[in-house]
């Protein structure tokens, strides 16, 4: 899935050269050495390889490359044309980008400081030692605001920037989406000006970690609009303009196996007023992703160490967590495990009623899911948020399917209240339909996740054995999922009331997907935690994403809205409590758990914490 | 065949085939047709008078005929009329291939495994209940072997000095799911029939067909298939399968149907090559040169002549299918909720390293079953080659 | 009607062939929704943008805003002047990624494929000549084994036993090291186990066969008569005759080893070969990529094919080419 892939990023990569040619050495000279360096060796190993002196596991690398292993290779260097997280990974290790957020939710000023009065105009000021490589010179206010304009914000989107999007919002006095205005105010310094008041707007994606491109560079295709000279365009493609402006320098990518950079040794955090690790950053000479698709192979790899860094799966941590040379860093994340229920035309319509999903929430045991299939590397969910963000309010959140709010009994009694006026009740166990039949619902999870198919199958028989419906889970393919369930629109020929894009194509009674289905939890749901108010198209009627036809009772959209645009950060914190708290208590679909983000890192790596977005200051990770 | 007729010559009979296809087919074919008959119409019934969520048979199972299911009864029937009843009418030679057959012992052994793995998948899925997700059972090792007591959540069975032992509740242990892998063995074999078995009745259907045609007919009609066939061999069906998979979803239902429409290429070269030869033959001259019409010259005196070629080749295709959808289990391209070894194979492949089992066992089935086709085949071959009188 | 008249209509029909199977993945490819246009649509859409908007971008970024036809005639242009695009998925142009992926799939297909001839064309006679022995059953029994071992699941356990817990090789495969060397023949090994292993079995399948036929025939009794050794038997008497054969159904194999069954093994060691190269092309449905590498499968297919046949036609003199 989607959100899925995002988290399983670019983890880790490659090998130490030098290690495979001692290993190579222990191989064809004595066999018994070769032993060393098996999964044991770490610990009992006598430092003979390392040159630094300091190894501790006996011929494991050299200290000089920092190798990841990655599932999936990237899909360009241009991140102009790139929207997955492994490019993204790739360029960032050349290209800092405007600035980073901290843990606890604070700007760290990369390349650019952010500043604001009203939370509406907010302004970006560069630092004046920011060099391009290749001939284009300093970094000025002048590149970034020449790309905004020419290339993000351009119409129709000519360059296909993924991120176009980001650049413009509605403009509440003509009611119409527009560019956002972009002025240049100095030589290293330019405006953004919002149309409303948006003071979490440095936390959203649209500026965080934003990188920018030569003026030059672009000039040569803006003119003509040339998308496909953009796209295949050397020194993007290759990296030649980063200039001093990231830790590291582009060195090769072999495209399916190994993307590699070098120390930047003219970095611009070198002579700037930063904490002082930052300033001799970075402390790998050269760092490299390794791509290695095959699972068994990357977990052995981590493990044989002839990689620093891979994510682990949830069933493996334990195993990983005994080995003495690997240290395993687990990272809360704000992906939410959902069960959506459909509540449109071809779903289950007792699904509608609101004391329906909440008996509903209580026959799934949650804490199960979380210590039973993730092994307790993970949180339950209650509502969209994070318990560890700071808009998640205990007071207000309502619990389901934890304690005493789980069970046969009470799922049963809840659901005969809440289908008394219909045709359904119960006989015997068995929840049975007008016609005596027994109710069987649809659950489809995604084909080819082993842990969604497990958690499916548990739902499934959670529900079946503690509200009397037969569930029956289904396996399907991201994009089938996407195009035959996802997408809701009216029948031919009918014209809905109103619209709200493909994934909401209208009222419920009308607009239905291609395919019927009950339950699914075939998506995960990024909840925010940096900027809450995104999630916002989740809970109204005519949201964008609404493709499960949930018409909420309550105003959360109103609280939402409200909550964005107050500046007050202690009333915004009780706004969105409040707003949470009631998404808690409407179960508009099913929260199960949030599953964390678990990596295997060699011993001897430091840096890492166990905080949401630790890689912020990869750059100043070392070999202890 | 007119056989009351009193006087009868050679000529007139012949007239008379060919006036009547129906009258030239055996009591064999004719059976064939009736029953496949009696499986058309039971599927009508389920598939148009049946609502899809109502099982199609409540006594004396609970049965929900699906697709797959119907396909399988029809391959099944197949099989009986055009291999079982055969052997048993011709005894003589049935006694014969058989005498030859018996020279190569390994064969022999895998024919009886391979009698035993069908009928416990075809009888066993009715008797044991669907794998069941238990998550508090997860990686119980089998009985008789131990692993570190940390690898199962509980163990059942007895604990003793940090080692968890298995216990019989299951035999071949369970998966990181605690479904039982013997049960998931058991439904893998029926699983693992249904694929061999089916595409290879759908290759060798049509690639017989095509192949005997062309050669029979020759000119356009064999330039036409011929030229079709080059493109259908090169052409890339697990491009297609993909992309199909993308579109609706890794079935096995559509597996079947896709690599059994599209793998006859090969079969259909084989036969037209075999029966190329033997259309130069006397006695297919003789039947031309007193009329006899072309299906029946095909269906009485090419298919049974190359029938020993198609045997032995569908042996050896049948493993190639039951690897291919291992392979794409291993790619998680099939349905994960259909449990064929292949898929049990692939989930327990990361857990090889602690709970060897889950990934082991089932591959030993697989392993052991391909290779007794292969053993099966290769006595075959040995045996109907007409070529080699030892 | 000539010989050379037969292949070379078999010739023009070999490329008609390619013409239609281009152009049927390419229908295929233009049928199926596009999984990452999906993605990011949903994206956008949850994250409170415009799904349409991201549709748009990425079809201006693919190429994709542009008439069927348009792109129907552009692909195939492309692929008759050999300027076969740029792959999206990949950012470099298709020839290049082509070029690059050649090497990694030739350094260990060409010793699988060697080393399969050899021991399944030895296995084959051995069996062929010793049949219903004891020694018979071992062989036969080695050959089969490769073949009926799940590749993907031998090349895991192989990797996990021989890399990881004892270290004798290379858990991880290093691009950079010499093509030729011992470096690469090092950690080349693992994956040409398992394919040699998987393929003896075609082999020494085909060469029991015809060595049978063989071992029969009067002139090889005359030899044994005339008391001529086993060895001389077997490579004078029986491997002459039964190579013509042999080679012309090699042939065909052997170019099905060079691409096939690879992609698996790829996969777990990590070798950046065209297996890897186009199956990773279809699930990107980087179009440009899927077509070069299909027309460099099916070019490989369709003339093994017509080796195969001429050889036939060749080989068994009661069927003529005139018209057949």
């Amino acid at each position: 899935m989607w959100l899925a892939n995002t988290r399983r990023r670019a983890s880790s990569g490659e090998t130490s050269r030098r290690r495979d040619l001692l290993r190579l050495l222990g191989a064809a000279g004595v066999a018994g050495l070769a032993g060393c360096s098996g999964d044991g060796g770490a610990g009992t190993g006598t430092g003979t390889g390392a040159e630094t002196g300091t190894s501790a596991g006996g011929g494991r690398s050299d200290q000089v490359t920092y190798t990841s292993a990655s599932s999936v290779d990237a899909q360009s260097l241009n991140w102009l044309t790139t929207a997955d997280s492994t490019s993204g990974a790739f360029v960032t290790a050349t290209l800092d980008g405007a600035w980073a957020i901290k843990p606890g939710q604070e700007i760290f000023p990369l390349w650019a400081d952010v500043s604001t009065d009203d939370g509406r105009v907010y302004e970006i000021e560069l630092r004046d030692n920011l060099r391009w490589g290749g001939d284009y010179g300093q970094q000025t206010a002048e590149d970034w605001v020449y790309m905004i304009r020419n290339v993000f914000q351009a119409e129709p989107n000519w360059s296909g920037y993924p991120n176009a999007g980001d650049w413009f919002r509605q403009n509440p006095d003509s009611g119409q989406r527009e560019p956002i205005p972009v002025e240049k105010t100095g030589t290293y310094t330019f405006e953004i000006q919002l149309f409303d008041v948006d003071p979490s707007f440095p936390f959203k994606p649209v500026m965080w970690r934003q990188q920018c491109i030569p003026r030059a560079l672009l000039e040569q295709y803006v003119p003509e609009k040339d998308g496909e000279g953009l796209r295949q365009d050397e020194e993007l493609n290759t990296l030649a303009y980063t200039g001093n402006l990231g830790p590291y320098t582009f060195e090769e990518w072999d495209r399916t196996s190994q993307y590699v950079v070098t120390r930047n040794d003219d970095y611009y955090l070198h002579d700037a007023d930063v904490p002082d690790r930052f300033t001799n950053a970075p402390y790998f000479e050269e760092k490299a992703f390794q791509i290695l698709k095959e699972e068994s192979a990357r977990l052995g790899a981590l493990r044989a160490g002839d990689v620093h860094s891979a994510g682990i799966p949830p069933d493996k941590a334990s195993q990983f967590e005994t080995l003495e040379s690997v240290s395993v860093n687990v990272t809360p994340q704000p992906y939410a495990r959902i069960l959506v229920y459909n509540m449109r035309a071809n779903g289950w319509e007792p699904f509608r009623a609101k004391a329906v999903r909440q008996a509903l929430a209580f026959a799934v045991n949650k804490r199960a899911i979380v210590e039973n299939v993730l092994r307790g590397y993970a949180e339950v969910a209650q509502t969209m948020q994070p318990r560890w963000s700071k808009w998640y309010d205990d007071s207000t959140v309502v619990e389901y399917g934890v304690g005493d709010r789980y069970g046969s009994e009470t799922t049963r009694s809840r659901l005969a209240d809440a289908l008394s006026e219909t045709e359904y009740a119960y006989d015997g166990d068995a929840l049975v339909d007008g016609s005596g039949e027994q109710v069987t619902l649809t659950l489809y999870f995604d084909q080819g996740q082993p842990t969604e198919q497990t958690i499916g199958e548990f739902v499934a028989q959670e529900i079946q054995q503690n509200a009397g419906i037969a569930v029956e889970p289904k396996s399907i393919s991201t994009s089938t999922f996407q195009d035959k369930f996802v997408k809701t629109s009216p029948p031919q020929g009918v014209e809905p009331e109103w619209s709200a894009g493909v994934f909401n194509g209208g009222p419920r009674d009308v607009a239905t997907s291609a395919e019927p289905w009950d339950m699914s939890i075939n998506l995960q749901f990024n909840t925010y935690p940096f900027t809450p108010a995104s999630s916002k198209g989740f809970f109204e009627k005519q949201g964008g994403i609404n493709f499960y036809g949930y018409y909420p009772e309550a105003d959360i959209a109103g609280l939402y809205e409200q909550a964005s645009q107050t500046t007050d950060e202690a009333r915004r914190q009780e706004l969105f409590g409040e707003a949470f708290g009631l998404i808690s208590e409407e179960q508009p679909f099913g929260f199960l758990a949030m599953p964390s983000s678990i990596s295997g890192y060699d011993e001897r790596v430091v840096g890492y914490d166990e905080e949401f977005n630790t890689g912020w200051d990869s750059q100043t990770w070392r070999f202890r | 065949m007119s056989a009351d007729e009193p006087a009868e010559t050679f000529e007139s009979v012949d007239w008379d085939e060919t006036g009547s296809r129906f009258s030239t087919l055996s009591r064999r074919d004719r059976g064939a047709i009736a029953s496949l008959a009696l499986v058309a119409a039971a599927f009508g019934y389920d598939y148009h008078l049946l609502s899809a969520d109502r099982p199609t048979l409540t006594w004396p199972i609970r049965w929900n005929v699906t697709q797959l299911d119907w396909l399988f009864i029809v391959t099944l029937l197949a099989l009986l009329f055009y291999v079982a009843v055969p052997l048993y009418s011709n005894r003589r030679l049935t006694a014969h291939y058989w005498a030859e057959f018996r020279k190569n012992s390994l064969a022999v052994v895998s024919l009886v495994y391979l009698a035993a793995v069908f009928l416990v998948g075809v009888v066993g899925p009715i008797f044991l209940s669907k794998p069941q997700l238990a998550l508090a059972q997860s990686h119980q090792p089998p009985v008789y072997t131990a692993v570190n007591a940390a690898v199962p959540v509980n163990c059942l069975g007895d604990v003793a000095s940090g080692m968890c032992h298995g216990t019989w509740a299951h035999p071949l242990g369970t998966t990181s799911d605690g479904k039982d892998v013997l049960v998931l063995v058991v439904y893998g074999m029926q699983v693992s029939m249904k694929v061999g078995l089916i595409s290879t009745l759908l290759v060798v259907t049509i690639g017989t067909t095509v192949g005997t045609v062309a050669a029979y007919a020759g000119g356009l009609v064999d330039e036409v298939l011929m030229r079709y066939v080059d493109v259908q061999l090169v052409f890339p069906a697990f491009f297609l399968y993909l992309l199909l998979n993308y579109l609706f979803g890794g079935s096995l239902f559509m597996f079947i149907v896709i690599f059994g429409l599209t793998g006859w290429g090969s079969m259909a070269r084989l036969v037209r090559s075999e029966a190329l030869q033997r259309s130069e033959e006397a006695y297919i001259t003789a039947a031309d040169s007193a009329g006899a019409g072309t299906l029946y010259v095909i269906r009485r005196h090419l298919v049974p002549n190359v029938s020993n070629s198609v045997i032995t080749a569908a042996t050896l295709l049948i493993p190639g299918f039951i690897l291919f959808e291992a392979a794409l289990s291993f790619l998680s391209l099939g349905d994960p909720t259909v449990p064929s070894w292949g898929q049990v194979i692939a989930a327990g492949r990361s857990d090889l390293g602690t709970a060897w089992w889950v990934s082991t066992l089932p591959g030993l089935f697989l392993f052991t079953t391909i290779l007794a086709f292969n053993f099966v085949g290769d006595a075959l071959r040995d045996a109907l080659d007409p070529r080699q009188e030892t | 009607m000539s010989m050379r008249w037969y292949v070379v209509r078999r010739v023009l029909w070999a490329v008609v062939a390619t013409y239609l199977i281009l152009s049927v993945t390419w229908g295929l490819l233009a049928l199926t929704p596009n999984p990452a246009a999906e993605q990011l649509q949903f994206r956008a859409a949850a994250s409170g943008g415009s799904a349409e908007a991201a549709r748009e971008a990425f079809e201006a970024r693919r190429g994709l805003d542009r008439p069927l036809w348009d792109r129907y005639s552009d692909y195939m242009v492309n692929m008759v002047t050999l300027n076969w695009g740029w792959s999206d998925s990949r950012s470099q142009p298709v020839m290049e990624a082509i070029a690059g992926a050649i090497p990694y799939t030739a350094v260990y297909s060409v010793p699988t494929t060697i080393l399969s001839v050899l021991l399944g064309l030895s296995i084959g006679l051995y069996s062929a000549t010793h049949q219903y022995t004891r020694t018979d059953y071992a062989a036969t029994f080695f050959a089969f084994f490769g073949y009926a071992i799940p590749n993907f699941w031998f090349a895991i356990v192989l990797l996990l036993v021989f890399s990881v817990q004892l270290g004798w090789f290379p858990v991880v495969f290093d691009p950079d090291v010499p093509l030729v060397g011992f470096a690469m023949a090092h950690q080349l090994v693992l994956p040409v186990v398992v394919l040699v292993t998987g393929t003896i079995a075609g082999v020494m399948r085909y060469s029991r066969a015809e060595a049978l036929e063989y071992v029969q025939a009067e002139f090889v009794k005359t030899a044994k008569a005339k008391g001529a050794g086993e060895f001389r038997i077997l490579t004078r008497h029986v491997l002459r005759p039964a190579a013509v054969p042999l080679m012309t159904i090699l042939i065909g194999d052997i170019l099905g080893i060079f691409l096939a069954a690879s992609y698996l093994v790829e996969v777990v060691f990590g070798i950046p070969g065209l297996g890897q190269l186009s199956y990773n092309a279809i699930l990107a449905q980087d179009t440009a990529l899927v077509l070069g590498t299909t027309l460099i499968f099916t070019f490989v297919a369709v003339i093994g094919n017509l080796i195969q046949d001429i050889a036939y036609t060749i080989l068994d003199p009661r069927i003529d080419y005139g018209d057949r």
